[in-house]
């Protein structure tokens, strides 16, 4: 593309941010509203405020940048940025799945749940349960139950 | 792909933890601010997961085997049956396992029979193929038909069991977009009609040439094919124009004199691996390649073990020779240096990019590599990686290796007039080096010189040691020397640059 089109993304909180138009269409929320007019100027992102949309920004430059960049090395470096992008508290963490979901980055909604399904793996109920802050309701009949009907899933 | 969000129905937990020792919840805080900031251990005041979209959450729950999600069925009254309307579906059970295949089958039985939704999106199984498992597994694979499942893969494992016979309804499912099977029985009875299937991976199956044809005539859209340790194919040929990708690994060759033949006009990408013995490949209609691998090892019984081998090579080269990207492994390199000894020519070839795998610390890399720069006059990209597996070598009688041992420089100076031409239009020269084993500079060395010297559109040389994976000490200062002899060393390109990459962890100072 000979011209670098930018579009201004606007957060649920009133912040604006300029980005090349090719980094905003990873959002196939943003592309689509783009491409049917119905964008308007700035964009206006709702729900997303400014700290998670600065992230998600973040995420579609890089993810641009190394799309263009040569093949073969970069994506080793690609994943270690990934691993580092996710290591965040997880008020953000789950802030950025929602924003993904909402805006359709698939890349990124996935890497942010397979971080989370990674924080789930291996851990036993009770670990899951302090890691995610979930409260148990359960009596324990009613727990006693639960693990007998998925017996082989606890042995 | 944007999931629906819609909120659960069951009530938020409450803000902060509960704790049922009745301890308040300013110790709880307290105790968050004591423990590291690694998400896993902070106490946090929200249970954010449960709030979120069931679509989400079941999209985590993809990443999951089966196992874990059912699990989650014991967190609370909330997440007791999210799990049930999770689409992936995947069993495993390892091979010691099986004392706990009774339980096993029930788990699997249970999960099917509490599944809500009418769609199945992907069922993996892998588990050793028991008797009692066979009936099972075939009620088990209607199921996922019937769920119009779009990814299935099944992986058995036998002792001394009878091989199983994939069920027929198998090979009619229309949804199906992605199959993998491993050392399954694949008899095919009637037509096959998988008018949706994009990618297909056969390991371990016997299946003769009619069999695929048919595989073949009823996967119109198929994109990508996989044949892993199969025997008895000797012929694949493929028409469609969709097909792109066809990898043949650890082929079986059986018969005297025997032959795989490949034409499939709109072939984008061709990849030959694993262990061979026997055999032989043979291209006829491959004009689309645009990228093709030959990372295969083939051991020839023959008298002319030399001749063999370097006919092989040769008659795959000629059907490659308008191939762009190449690929060559450790069996190439050696055939390529004994070819090189005994002045054997190679067909000349267009590839512009060049990749050479197992490269640096092999006997044999330099005479190769001058081999196959004479006749790749467009070279613009060289690539030489070393891989962490240790390469097998061509057994040969002694007469026959023949080869001279030639110190770094006066080999290149001596094999100049033969390959300066290639140079012409070489821009880009990258070593990798994956680290496992140190890397024996020496050859590599002598080789940037005389490409600095000689390149005349030389852009730049990459040095690149991703060594993030390595349990050694990375120690940089071979290559702070390796750096030194390069930087200073005259080039005849003025825009050569040299570039080195590696992981930083506290180089010391130079």
């Amino acid at each position: 593309m000979a011209t670098s089109r930018k579009v201004t993304l606007l957060s649920s909180d009133g912040e604006s941010f300029e980005v090349e138009q090719s980094v905003a269409v990873e959002s196939i929320t943003i592309k689509d509203s783009i491409e049917e007019g119905s964008a308007g100027n700035p964009i206006p992102v709702p729900k997303v405020n400014s700290k998670i949309l600065a992230k998600v920004i973040e995420y579609c430059k890089k993810h641009v940048e190394s799309a263009k960049a040569e093949d073969r090395v970069d994506d080793e470096d690609l994943v270690a940025w990934d691993a580092d992008f996710v290591k965040v508290d997880q008020a953000t963490l789950f802030d950025l799945i929602r924003a993904a979901n909402f805006l359709n980055i698939k890349s990124l909604l996935d890497l942010t749940c397979q971080t989370v399904a990674d924080m789930i793996k291996g851990k036993t109920p009770e670990e899951k349960r302090k890691t995610f802050t979930i409260r148990n309701d359960f009596t324990p009949e009613e727990e006693e139950e639960v693990r007998r009907e998925n017996q082989w899933a606890f042995e | 792909m944007l999931l629906m969000e819609t909120e659960h129905q069951s009530t938020i937990p409450n803000a902060l933890p509960f704790n049922s020792a009745g301890n308040s919840s300013e110790d709880s805080v307290k105790r968050a601010r004591l423990l590291s900031s690694n998400q896993d251990e902070t106490q946090n005041a929200v249970d954010y997961i449960s709030q979120l979209p069931d679509a989400i959450i079941v999209h985590i729950f993809s990443f999951l085997t089966t196992k874990d999600t059912v699990k989650t069925s014991v967190l609370s009254k909330q997440w007791r049956s999210t799990w049930t309307s999770s689409q992936y579906m995947s069993f495993s059970l390892p091979p010691g396992g099986s004392r706990k295949s009774k339980g096993f089958i029930a788990f699997v039985n249970s999960v099917q029979s509490r599944y809500t939704s009418d769609k199945l999106k992907r069922f993996l199984f892998d588990a050793p193929c028991l008797a009692l498992m066979r009936s099972s597994l075939d009620r088990w694979l209607q199921f996922a038909v019937e769920h119009d499942v779009e990814e299935l893969s099944v992986t058995l494992n036998y002792r001394r069991h009878k091989i199983y016979a994939l069920p027929q309804i198998l090979f009619c499912c229309k949804t199906l977009v992605s199959l993998h099977i491993s050392r399954c029985c694949f008899g095919v009875c009637g037509t096959v009609n998988w008018c949706s299937l994009k990618i297909l991976h056969i390991e371990h199956a016997k299946l003769n040439d009619d069999g695929l044809m048919r595989v073949l005539s009823g996967s119109p859209v198929l994109e990508f094919l996989e044949l892993k340790s199969c025997v008895g194919i000797k012929h694949i040929m493929v028409e469609s124009k969709i097909f792109r990708e066809l990898v043949i690994d650890s082929h079986e060759f059986r018969g005297q004199a025997s032959m795989l033949k490949i034409s499939a006009p709109h072939l984008l990408k061709l990849r030959l691996l694993g262990n061979s013995r026997g055999g032989e490949f043979r291209l006829d209609e491959v004009s689309s390649l645009i990228e093709a691998e030959l990372n295969f090892n083939m051991k020839i019984c023959a008298l002319d073990k030399v001749k063999a081998h370097a006919d092989l090579l040769k008659g795959l080269l000629k059907r490659l020779h308008h191939v762009t990207k190449l690929v060559m492994g450790s069996w190439c390199i050696q055939v390529l240096s004994l070819m090189e000894a005994r002045d054997i020519f190679l067909p000349s070839l267009e590839c512009r990019h060049l990749i050479l795998l197992g490269a640096a610390g092999h006997e044999g890399v330099p005479e190769a590599i001058a081999k196959i720069l004479e006749s790749t006059r467009l070279l613009e990209k060289l690539y030489l990686q070393t891989t962490c597996t240790p390469n097998p070598k061509i057994e040969l009688n002694a007469e026959s290796t023949g080869c001279h041992i030639f110190a770094g420089e006066e080999f290149w100076n001596f094999v100049k007039w033969r390959i300066y031409q290639c140079l012409m239009h070489l821009k880009h020269v990258e070593i990798v080096d994956c680290g496992a084993n140190p890397l024996p500079w020496e050859p590599v060395i002598s080789l940037l010189k005389f490409l600095l010297q000689n390149a005349l559109w030389l852009d730049k040389i990459v040095i690149n040691s991703p060594n993030s994976k390595s349990s050694q000490a990375f120690e940089p200062s071979p290559l702070l020397e390796v750096a030194r002899i390069l930087l200073s060393h005259p080039k005849c390109s003025p825009r050569a640059k040299v570039i080195f990459r590696y992981p930083f962890q506290g180089c010391p100072p130079v």
